[in-house]
């Protein structure tokens, strides 16, 4: 094969450049998108957080199925939350969050106090929803958009 | 081939897929190919020249009633990626990004 030179390099890496930044753009999520995951965190946290309600457990997972045939559907893209890259500490500091606010809702209920789970879920939501609208603001700039 | 760049990633339409691939855990077919830009048989000749080498991995699932075709590199195709990439960084003169 011939040596490549540094301008065929250069022109190659732009197009990577584009075509990354072309599906970045492509993959900007509406709000139910984000609300959708935020409830489902919410949801999640709740049914942890009340022994009652231990039933919502599979609601949010039915939720979490949705939102990804949903994505898959509309952008064709399937991309890990848990993935590795720029986006990793978002999905660390929402996680970290979460397990925080169920040890918390855990120690409070130990004393009598009910409502907690349903304070843990609101926090969720509000973690959830800011760190859907970080997570996607930071991959899009990890491809150039 | 020079300087670390790997043969079969090189091509550019074969570049643009694996640089897509780097980036997501799985693309569909129609939607990799509108990004690439090239037809479904050129597409499909390079995903099996990909997959042959063990560079990409490719499975079938229904999705709305439609039999789709998602395509994910695998471990030894990012490493490779990868590899390629940052020998052509270090060939255009640029960082690693």
């Amino acid at each position: 094969m011939n040596d490549v030179t540094p301008a065929e390099a250069r022109a190659a890496l732009a197009d990577l450049d584009r075509n990354r930044v072309e599906l970045a753009t492509s993959m900007d999520a509406p709000f139910l998108r984000h609300f959708a995951f935020a409830v489902t965190a919410a949801v999640m946290m709740l049914s942890a957080t009340s022994p009652k309600l231990i039933g919502l457990t599979a609601l949010a997972m039915l939720g979490v199925v949705a939102i990804l045939r949903w994505d898959r559907n509309r952008y064709g893209v399937f991309v890990n939350g848990y993935r590795v890259g720029k986006t990793f500490p978002v999905t660390i500091a929402l996680l970290v969050a979460l397990i925080g606010s169920l040890v918390v809702a855990a120690r409070v209920r130990e004393h009598g106090e009910v409502w907690i789970g349903y304070g843990a879920a609101a926090f969720a939501f509000v973690a959830a929803l800011a760190a859907s609208y970080a997570w996607q603001i930071v991959y899009k700039r990890e491809m150039g958009a | 081939m020079s300087g670390g760049l790997d043969p079969l990633i090189h091509p550019p339409a074969r570049l643009q897929v694996m640089g897509l691939l780097a980036k997501v855990s799985e693309i569909e077919f129609g939607r990799l190919r509108d990004l690439v830009g090239v037809s479904d048989s050129l597409l499909s000749k390079h995903l099996a020249a990909l997959g042959e080498a063990g560079y990409v991995d490719l499975r079938k699932a229904a999705l709305d009633g439609r039999q789709r075709t998602w395509v994910a590199a695998t471990l030894a195709g990012g490493r490779a990626f990868s590899a390629h990439l940052a020998a052509l960084q270090a060939l255009a003169g640029v960082g690693a990004g």
